[in-house]
């Protein structure tokens, strides 16, 4: 009978007559001609495209991760709950993904410590809702952020184009 | 093509590739995309008979294993292989169904099937092969996919079992009696002999 040419795991049907024998070959050297027609530059093709999806799926987590975030530091707000605080404190968070972006392109394990913020943003504010970020940040690097290093100057980008302040005042309005 | 000895390690070192390979190490989804690509786009092929189509399945179904393993959906456990080809003939079988639904619209057709010479082929083989791909769309579909996941994607009849959620032995039956009907098509002398053989 016949091993296929490129997999050891194929078998063969030990019970087969010698009549059928001869299709089982036929059809193996079929096959063996259609694996012989395969376009020379398939494979860099194919390669080509998955890559880009598996870095396209990579860099898709962050912004997955921002409205949850996003939430949180919601959740957690100091003082009055009026919704006119609402964009400030978006605002915050906004400045602390930058940062968390930034943690990354410096390669950091630890979480770096945010140096980015507006003058809008009270203290307790700021701090409040980076204990809540740096924790869920924490949380992250422990698990499949870390493979975002390789991707960080794309993602410092992405979060600056991403999240405009036309994004956080939506967010506010479905909060 | 590879030998045999390569190929039997392959298996041993697949869980740390597909591990590299869902980090995005190049060169580990280079490795996985050198082992299989070319036994999808071939069984996809067999089918559709359209390079184009069949790139574009096989470009597909590894986009999908690239969002799987990327996204830490899939865990190796001893069946990437059928895991891969089952996504490869679920796509397939997506085609097929689109191109019964609207035959005018699809890029390709059942009927606008053609036996296409294979490179290098020797001349008695082109006929062999035209003969072969006709008989072939005699099968069933259950029973064409048998014979293409064997011959075209190189599994054995226990990854077919997982690949089609079949029992073995259900398979082995199926595929002789795909064999058969290939051969009493090829060679319609072979059902006198068969019927005198039964006698």
């Amino acid at each position: 009978m016949n091993t296929h040419p490129e997999n050891p795991s194929h078998d063969t049907h030990e019970s087969l007559d010698a009549g059928l024998a001869v299709v089982d070959a036929r059809l193996a050297a079929l096959a063996r001609a259609d694996l012989g027609q395969t376009p020379a530059t398939l494979e860099s093709r194919v390669y080509d495209r998955s890559v880009a999806e598996l870095r396209r799926a990579a860099a898709a987590r962050l912004p997955v991760v921002a409205p949850a975030l996003i939430f949180h530091v919601g959740q957690a707000r100091v003082g009055s709950p009026r919704r006119a605080q609402w964009p400030m404190r978006l605002a915050a968070c906004f400045a602390l993904l930058g940062a968390l972006a930034g943690a990354f392109v410096a390669r950091n394990s630890t979480v770096a410590t945010p140096t980015i913020a507006t003058e809008a943003i009270r203290p307790q504010d700021f701090e409040q809702a980076w204990a809540i970020v740096s924790t869920a940040l924490e949380d992250e690097t422990s698990g499949e952020l870390v493979s975002l290093q390789t991707e960080a100057t794309t993602l410092d980008g992405r979060i600056g184009s991403a999240w405009s302040m036309d994004d956080l005042l939506l967010e506010e309005g479905a909060l | 093509m590879r030998r045999n000895g390569d190929e039997v390690d392959q298996s041993q070192d697949l869980a740390p590739l597909l591990q590299a390979a869902a980090t995005g190490d190049p060169g580990a989804w280079q490795e996985l995309v050198t082992r299989y690509s070319r036994r999808v786009f071939a069984l996809a092929k067999s089918r559709c008979r359209n390079d184009d189509v069949a790139e574009d399945i096989t470009q597909s179904v590894f986009v999908t294993v690239a969002a799987k393993l990327g996204g830490g959906e899939y865990s190796e456990q001893g069946r990437f292989e059928s895991w891969l080809f089952r996504v490869a003939m679920n796509r397939v079988r997506d085609l097929l169904r689109r191109n019964r639904r609207h035959p005018a619209q699809s890029d390709v057709g059942i009927a606008q099937d053609r036996c296409e010479a294979p490179v290098e082929a020797n001349p008695l083989d082109l006929d062999s092969f035209q003969r072969l791909r006709a008989a072939m769309q005699t099968l069933s579909d259950v029973d064409r996919e048998i014979i293409e996941l064997r011959h075209h994607g190189g599994l054995s009849f226990k990854q077919m079992s997982e690949v089609l959620d079949e029992p073995v032995g259900t398979l082995l039956a199926r595929h002789h009696r795909a064999l058969r009907k290939l051969r009493d098509t090829l060679e319609p002398a072979s059902l006198v002999h068969n019927a005198e053989v039964h006698q």
